[in-house]
């Protein structure tokens, strides 16, 4: 989850907050580049990494992100939904890598073993199994927004443009579904 | 609640997952910098969802 405590008073906003560092990038602050970064990378990257199911593919889109950020910094205008915005140029830059590709490129058993950060455990492998394989795309997408961005159902589902009952009943249907898969992989003793 | 725990679990995965790659950036920006990047699909796209308030 995002979690803000830099330099920030108890009153600002979660949106306020990013829209400072956004505009300290605009500045040419680097150090601000890298506190935006330090606080949304996981959402970023769970957010690619729902829509390009590749964790070689979503480690070069989250690059390809804050670079975007920097360059582009100066023609945000803020609209109160800094996150909206970050979050539109991750979705812009995965679906442009799927269409370079021309298609989404599949998980392999390999490029699950790619993701290989100290901190991940055989825990973490199991949910991430179960979210990239067990869901479809757009339940996979819901549920990554809702779980890692903050933004609220309505938002998914302006962001993804589909109507917010579907993103609340494929909200509801995808946290089922995992409940059954996780309970199932514990019972198999995986 | 049991929502709350399965999400807890998606968090804790994906951050543990999270590669850092903020020197790769860094180096990518210095690179970059003086090209021209147009960000006006991304403001479009924002105004065109209706995130915009």
């Amino acid at each position: 989850m995002i979690a803000f405590g830099i330099n920030t008073a108890k009153s600002d906003t979660l949106a306020e907050v990013l829209d400072r560092y956004i505009y300290l990038i605009a500045d040419g602050d680097k150090s601000s580049l890298g506190i935006l970064y330090e606080e949304t990378r996981s959402a970023v990257y769970g957010f690619t990494l729902s829509i390009v199911k590749n964790p070689i593919d979503a480690e070069d889109i989250l690059q390809d992100v804050y670079v975007h950020i920097y360059l582009g910094a100066k023609s945000y205008k803020s609209r109160g939904k800094p996150m909206a915005w970050i979050l539109t140029i991750t979705r812009n830059l995965a679906l442009m890598k799927i269409r370079d590709q021309n298609r989404a490129t599949p998980l392999s058993p390999e490029d699950m073993s790619y993701i290989r950060q100290p901190a991940v455990t055989e825990e973490d492998r199991m949910v991430l199994r179960a979210m990239l394989n067990g869901l479809n795309d757009e339940e996979r997408q819901i549920v990554v927004l809702h779980s890692l961005t903050g933004l609220k159902h309505r938002e998914i589902a302006a962001l993804l443009s589909i109507p917010l009952s579907t993103v609340l009943s494929k909200y509801n249907r995808s946290i089922k579904k995992l409940r059954k898969i996780l309970k199932e992989e514990e019972a198999n003793g995986r | 609640m049991v929502d709350k725990k399965i999400e807890q679990r998606i968090q804790t995965a994906v951050r543990n997952a999270t590669p850092d790659v903020l020197d790769k950036i860094y180096a990518s920006c210095e690179e970059q910098k003086g090209t021209v990047i147009n960000m006006s699909n991304a403001d479009i796209n924002v105004r065109e969802i209706g995130l915009a308030p």
